[in-house]
């Protein structure tokens, strides 16, 4: 997964560590954890970033992140990409992040099935894909255009979505699957994405997570989750990464490394964000799910490890 | 919706910023509610990114009145790049141009103070300046001797008192007694932490000078032409201790 | 080569720069920047000082609602009523508003 570094800029330098495939939990690094992170003698399996918050030019965001990239493994997380997008992709935002991996040297990059920019602006969300041969054709370019750009293979997440089209489509999941086969990308499953549409849109959890293409998860990403209710009282759920893993979603979790056995797992946790103790507390929740299931590991990440 | 087989993503995207907008076509009936989580998630994260990024004008304006301003900010001026951490470039001209803000003229300034903060903050990394790489040349060398800018140094020049005000509406001063007291001030961030300094107009004129790449015998002039008494020797002092220039020291005007 | 007549010669540029590198007071950059990095890397990271680094993305929706509407008016004071300026240009804060029709 590591590439020689060749540049005799960064040859003086020792070189970031090499760390296995953890097939443990992991955190969403929030930069005022970082002090007790450092001192905390239980580590995590891994941290995982937004890519774009560490596309500045240098200072202090970066070296935090190099600092924290000496002692774990780092997932490079994009939100911007906007790989559901009409449009080309962004070319000055993908040269960003190829600098910011080949830095970096992360474990694991990923992007959203979602698009984020239009006609020049940034929305700063997760915007809905309609599920079509049109739009799967742009997809399977654009995650083709990133793999292509940065040497390696990228995770596709699933989203979650608040709103349907009224379109005869494709179900989400034949959707994942062919970008997936298409592209040869690996899979981030979001369970909390698949129970927050499944509540909102009135599907099976369980029913999509059947017919998901688990075997090519790589990655599962845990959140919480806010609780409303939509024009005809019916509940709508949203996204917020703000609270703990909700009880059901760590059920359908269970079911899903009941099948795969254990795949790195990621606790976001972006509003509201507590103390590092709290955030590692769910941390370790799943790492305790994920070792009743060691003895089953993953053959594919067996292999990558 | 032009194509029956794909709903427009325009008419999605026209919709986030307009409150007013209709729901668009292509989502199924009844998601009024739903749609506008979308739209709830756009605006709030803008304003959101907007609070981070000026913390001096959200204690100066008061937290009502900062989210509604913010609210409309976003709404005619979204960003166009995921780096959201510059975000809101413009906000110091639309502060300038708000009636309702004519009693507060120092805002701009602030605002602008607080963007290159940022900008600093993120700057690329580069060696600075060292003084026995200026002090090792012969006098006619030196005053042929051109400088390049540290990325993150940054200059400007208010009609108020902005270094006062940001540095007391980031809760790290006193109340400002004089907000019609012009003040320039120096950005550089010579390692990790932005260093923000008053100056002179003199040094600003003389400082300025040479990160646009003139001589420093140019620039010295133009602190002498700023004020006959300028003091070159602690303008030059300041500038090597505040790491405002990078190492490398050229002769060549390009 | 310098052609114009200037309020300054070489020689007082060169005595310039002595006096200012003779007094400059540059703690070692190695030192400074380990400093910074812990001051960074510590307990300044949770507040609005020296570290912050402004916004950042989100891949989360957001459960705080904020009313879509375009109208707003003022009603709590900021920090900016109490800054002095000359004349009659003080105080106005109080009477901003703003409604427009959404």
């Amino acid at each position: 997964m590591m590439k020689a570094i060749r540049s005799p800029q960064t040859a003086q330098r020792l070189r970031l560590p090499i760390f296995p495939t953890p097939l443990k939990s992991g955190a969403g690094f929030k930069p005022e954890h970082l002090a007790a992170i450092l001192q905390d003698t239980r580590k995590v399996g891994f941290f995982e970033v937004h890519a774009e918050n560490y596309m500045g030019d240098g200072g202090a965001p970066l070296a935090m992140l190099e600092r924290l990239r000496a002692d774990y493994p780092i997932f490079l997380h994009g939100v911007a990409m906007s790989i559901g997008g009409e449009a080309p992709l962004d070319k000055d935002h993908l040269r960003r992040f190829k600098r910011l991996a080949k830095r970096i040297e992360p474990h694991v990059v990923s992007e959203h099935l979602a698009w984020s920019t239009h006609d020049g602006v940034f929305y700063n969300d997760l915007l809905p894909v309609p599920y079509t041969p049109a739009v799967l054709d742009r997809v399977v370019a654009h995650i083709n255009e990133v793999q292509d750009t940065l040497g390696r293979a990228m995770l596709l997440e699933n989203p979650s979505t608040y709103v349907a089209f009224d379109i005869a489509g494709m179900s989400e999941t034949d959707f994942i699957r062919e970008a997936a086969r298409r592209t040869g990308c690996g899979l981030l499953l979001d369970v909390n994405n698949v129970f927050v549409s499944a509540t909102n849109h009135g599907f099976s959890a369980a029913q999509y997570l059947a017919e998901f293409p688990l075997h090519l998860v790589r990655e599962i990403h845990l959140a919480g989750h806010a609780s409303d209710v939509d024009d005809d009282g019916r509940p709508l759920l949203i996204d917020a990464h703000d609270r703990p893993v909700a009880r059901d979603v760590w059920a359908l979790y269970e079911t899903v490394i009941s099948q795969l056995g254990p795949v790195p797992t990621l606790i976001e946790w972006d509003n509201d964000v507590p103390d590092w103790p709290v955030l590692k507390a769910e941390a370790d929740a799943a790492d305790a799910i994920l070792g009743a299931y060691a003895t089953q590991a993953h053959p594919d990440l067996r292999r990558a490890g | 919706m032009q194509d029956n087989a794909t709903p427009s993503e325009a008419a999605f995207a026209a919709a986030l910023l307009d409150p007013a907008a209709a729901l668009p076509q292509a989502v199924k009936r009844g998601g009024q509610r739903r749609y506008a989580v979308y739209r709830n998630n756009v605006t709030v994260g803008l304003v959101r990114a907007l609070e981070a990024n000026f913390p001096a004008i959200r204690r100066l304006l008061g937290e009502t009145y900062f989210t509604g301003l913010a609210r409309t900010f976003a709404q005619a001026h979204p960003p166009a790049s995921p780096l959201l951490f510059h975000y809101g470039e413009d906000f110091a001209d639309v502060l300038a141009a708000e009636d309702d803000l004519a009693g507060y003229p120092y805002l701009a300034d602030v605002a602008r103070l607080e963007h290159l903060w940022r900008r600093a903050h993120h700057a690329r990394d580069a060696k600075v300046l060292e003084p026995n790489s200026l002090s090792a040349l012969d006098p006619e060398t030196l005053m042929a001797s051109r400088l390049r800018p540290h990325p993150a140094c940054a200059l400007l020049s208010s009609s108020y008192a902005v270094h006062a005000i940001f540095t007391a509406s980031r809760g790290e001063g006193d109340a400002v007694p004089d907000a019609a007291q012009a003040q320039c001030v120096l950005l550089t961030r010579p390692h990790f932490d932005v260093e923000v300094r008053v100056i002179s107009p003199e040094t600003h004129a003389f400082l300025q000078a040479l990160a646009a790449r003139a001589t420093l015998a140019e620039a010295a002039e133009q602190g002498f032409a700023a004020n006959p008494r300028f003091a070159l020797a602690a303008a030059i002092r300041l500038m090597v201790e505040a790491g405002a220039f990078q190492h490398k020291i050229t002769q060549d005007p390009s | 080569m310098i052609t114009t007549r200037r309020a300054f010669s070489a020689a007082m540029l060169a005595t310039a720069v002595t006096v200012a590198l003779s007094t400059v007071s540059v703690t070692s950059a190695t030192s400074a920047a380990a400093a910074e990095k812990e001051k960074c890397f510590g307990v300044a990271m949770a507040g609005k000082n020296d570290c912050a680094a402004g916004a950042g993305t989100t891949c989360a929706g957001t459960s705080k609602v904020d009313y879509q509407g375009n109208s707003w008016k003022y009603v709590e004071k900021g920090t900016c009523t109490s800054m002095m300026l000359p004349g009659d240009r003080m105080g106005s804060m109080t009477a901003l508003k703003r409604d427009i029709p959404a």
